[in-house]
């Protein structure tokens, strides 16, 4: 059988509602610190759910210049930044890539939906006679982040944004990793970002009755993951990227190895656009440790998809039993969006950051607001306080409206 | 109504300019190169040429107006169109 190339990750960088650095990122994670708060950017009334998870630490005149600004919407703005973070700790720029070796992916769901909303609104609605400006189209191309990373560090490899919804970001990962594997490119810049709290969007969330309606006065409480209580998610906003870079780019230019990333299950459901089905789900687990090559009992802590609400989490714990069996209700699992909200197209990215921290930091994150949980989420959920416990491999669930599954497999660094 | 002249055109052309490139109006002077002492790209040019389209209410040769050099040939050339 033929040996893969050993994929790792040489750098991390997070735009997020818990903090715009990887060590804010990482304690606010640990201690369970929420980012979710009342929205005030703009009026929600109309909408039953009034929170969002905002990035409230981003300051756009020290990252950008004026046609910067002009031209990057807020999630080509937060994609880039976490570029930037992730390019410096790579040391990327040491690297000449004329010779097109380093490519970027980007996911993201709704791209330049703050410009669409904005041009629409004034075209309709305000008083302007010139409502559009000339940099709304390269404001609202989703590909305008994966374009704007390769401009910025001169990357001319492969370059594409994708959109698969919620796994996004996990996705444009698991590609990443497959292009390196292919030999494609020797690094690749890889995540997710989304800017999606728009009024128009959170009413279209809010007319799916998925959104937590019930915590307006207490935002921190609303997503509550395998609790008995739960009610719904809250959207957020924010960006994760990573470079990953073959061991072999690596170990030549001696640079720190974070932890490895050993496999990608992708696959779709292929049953209903907004329905997950357990098959599916149960089927991205298990192509993702076969990519690993991990056996179940390797695995020592996931990051569930976790959204929060009633038809989600029952489900993935069914899954999760399908494949780790007798095990499932023992193996941490635990879900983020319980303290920052779900953030579409990120999510998945910021969640894999997440579990690639856990493993380095033999850490499980907690599950916030898991007071009563639910005996149909069978699984430990990991309640309120992270937990030290040893974490050789770990996985991060991504699932997605669609049905596109995204699971990542990431092991500790071991030469 | 109020007479326009070129005097006029001109201020208002450094009004446009400097609002959509962030800088202030008493720093700009018709003689300036669009691209080399303004920074001018085409996208910021349309922003530009609708701004003045707008206010003098005409309508603009935008592919004339992107191969200019000077603030100084707008000018000229909203002058032209307004019969200034």
């Amino acid at each position: 059988m033929e040996t893969k190339q050993r994929v790792v990750v040489t750098g991390r960088g997070v735009i997020s509602p818990i903090g715009s650095s990887i060590s804010d990122y990482w304690e606010s994670l640990r201690m369970g610190v929420s980012g979710v708060r009342k929205i005030i950017e703009f009026d929600p009334t109309g909408s039953a759910c009034q929170i969002a998870g905002i990035v409230t630490d981003f300051d756009s005149d020290a990252h950008f210049n004026l046609r910067e600004k002009k031209s990057y919407e807020r999630f080509t703005q937060f994609g880039l930044a976490a570029a930037f973070q992730a390019a410096e700790e790579a040391e990327l720029q040491e690297l000449e890539d004329d010779s097109g070796e380093i490519g970027v992916i980007m996911g993201t769901g709704v791209g330049g939906i703050t410009s669409y909303a904005k041009a629409y609104d004034a075209l309709f609605a305000g008083p302007e006679e010139r409502p559009i400006d000339a940099y709304t189209i390269p404001r609202i191309m989703n590909s305008a982040v994966s374009s704007a990373i390769a401009i910025s560090l001169g990357l001319r490899g492969p370059n594409f944004t994708l959109n698969t919804a919620c796994s996004s970001g996990g996705n444009a990962v698991g590609q990443a990793m497959q292009w390196i594997r292919e030999g494609r490119t020797r690094a690749v810049i890889c995540g997710g970002t989304e800017a999606p709290v728009t009024y128009g969007l959170l009413r279209a969330w809010d007319a799916l009755g998925v959104l937590s309606r019930k915590h307006n006065g207490t935002p921190e409480t609303a997503c509550r993951p395998f609790d008995k209580n739960r009610s719904g998610f809250v959207l957020a906003e924010g960006a994760a990227v990573l470079v990953l870079e073959s061991l072999e780019s690596a170990q030549k230019r001696n640079v720190p190895v974070l932890g490895e990333i050993a496999g990608f299950g992708s696959n779709c459901d292929a049953t209903s656009l907004t329905n997950p089905d357990e098959n599916g789900v149960a089927d991205a687990i298990r192509l993702a440790l076969d990519d690993a090559e991990l056996n179940p009992e390797d695995i020592g802590y996931i990051n569930a998809h976790g959204t929060g609400t009633r038809l989600n989490d029952p489900l993935e714990c069914r899954a999760i039993h399908q494949i780790f069996g007798g095990r499932a209700a023992t193996l941490p699992v635990s879900s983020n969006k319980s303290v920052f909200g779900h953030s579409m197209g990120a999510s998945s990215a910021l969640e894999a950051l997440a579990t690639l921290l856990a493993v380095q930091n033999d850490c499980a994150p907690p599950t916030l607001n898991c007071d009563y949980q639910d005996p149909e989420c069978a699984i430990d959920a990991v309640p309120n306080n992270s937990r030290e416990v040893t974490i050789d491999a770990a996985l991060s669930n991504s699932f997605a409206f669609g049905g596109s599954n995204a699971v990542l497999a990431f092991r500790k660094w071991k030469p | 109504m109020e007479t326009i002249t070129r005097n006029t055109i001109e201020q208002t052309c450094l009004e446009a300019i400097a609002k959509e490139m962030g800088l202030k109006s008493s720093d700009l002077n018709a003689e300036m190169n669009l691209r080399d002492d303004l920074d001018i790209v085409s996208l910021d040019a349309m922003n530009i040429i609708m701004a003045l389209e707008d206010e003098f209410k005409i309508e603009a040769d935008i592919e004339t107006i992107l191969e200019m050099q000077k603030v100084s040939d707008i000018v000229d050339h909203l002058s032209e169109r307004i019969n200034v």
